[in-house]
């Protein structure tokens, strides 16, 4: 059995990659469950339903000469309509994996003690999330 | 530069700090952790509390943690007078500040967390304590070892 670090994470938005990331949230998705259940059985019954992908928000502590800290906020602004590839390394050997996200916000927040954060809401929408390389 | 270097610095060289605890005969009367025996008075000293660093997925050649460090400063005299006008010169110089402390490291800011005072009876000194969370960025710096 081996453990890999959740530190050794490398991530690219649509191949640019994404400096001073200090949160990434869960990727992967949930499904729906359809009630099958017929009357007077002990048991309910469920069929699996449509696929729903997870919704989070990544922490970046901003910097504005990281160019995909950029290239975020420019394709948001854009059009927030486009569906997004998010790379996702494992530099530790754990694997690679390509998340499909529209982005749902960017915001800045500065607390008095802190650092400056860029925070990006994301939504996985179809094709979901898809592991590359193991 | 440390923070513990341009804090020094940015103390020993403030008008108001330096023309209560700079003399000719005894310059630059701060110190770190521990005040000297016969250290003329009125001086302070300082030490690091704590720390706190939050990093984030960058490789460790570029690691630069955000760091909030616990500062405490101790100023020494022997009446209450001066030992709080070393107190409020102090706070003057550091409460709220924001900016390159000794011209190249940024400071982002400077809070006074916590102050108190008390009289010592057995060396007869006045000392007025201060706490400041000091929050700045900080670079790894590489390992020197072959």
């Amino acid at each position: 059995m081996t453990k890999y670090g959740g530190r050794e994470l490398e991530i690219a938005f649509n191949g640019t990659f994404v400096g001073q990331v200090m949160s990434f949230p869960p990727f992967g998705w949930t499904a729906a469950e359809i009630d099958a259940s017929a009357y007077g059985e002990e048991w309910k019954d469920t069929l699996p339903g449509q696929l729903d992908g997870l919704s989070g928000t990544m922490t970046i502590a901003a910097d504005v000469a990281d160019a995909g800290q950029d290239a975020i906020e420019a394709a948001a602004v854009a059009d927030a309509s486009t569906v997004n590839v998010w790379t996702v390394t494992h530099t530790g050997g754990a694997g690679q994996w390509d998340i499909s996200a529209r982005t749902l916000g960017v915001s800045r927040e500065g607390q008095l003690d802190g650092v400056l954060t860029m925070r990006v809401d994301l939504k996985i929408v179809e094709p979901g999330v898809a592991q590359t390389s193991s | 530069m440390s923070l513990e270097e341009a804090l020094f610095d940015y103390l020993s060289s403030n008008a108001g700090v330096a023309a209560i605890i700079s003399s000719v005969s005894a310059p630059d009367r701060i110190y770190r952790v521990r005040l000297p025996e016969g250290t003329t008075l009125p001086a302070a000293k300082w030490s690091q509390i704590s720390a706190d660093r939050r990093y984030d997925h960058n490789p460790p050649e570029d690691q630069r943690p955000w760091v909030r460090k616990r500062i405490q400063i101790d100023c020494w005299a022997t009446t209450v007078d001066a030992v709080t006008e070393l107190g409020e010169a102090v706070m003057r110089a550091l409460s709220g500040y924001t900016g390159f402390m000794d011209g190249s490291l940024l400071v982002s800011s400077i809070f006074c967390i916590n102050e108190f005072e008390t009289y010592e009876e057995d060396t007869k000194l006045y000392r007025r304590t201060m706490d400041f969370m000091v929050s700045h960025e900080e670079a790894l710096e590489a390992d020197s070892s072959s």
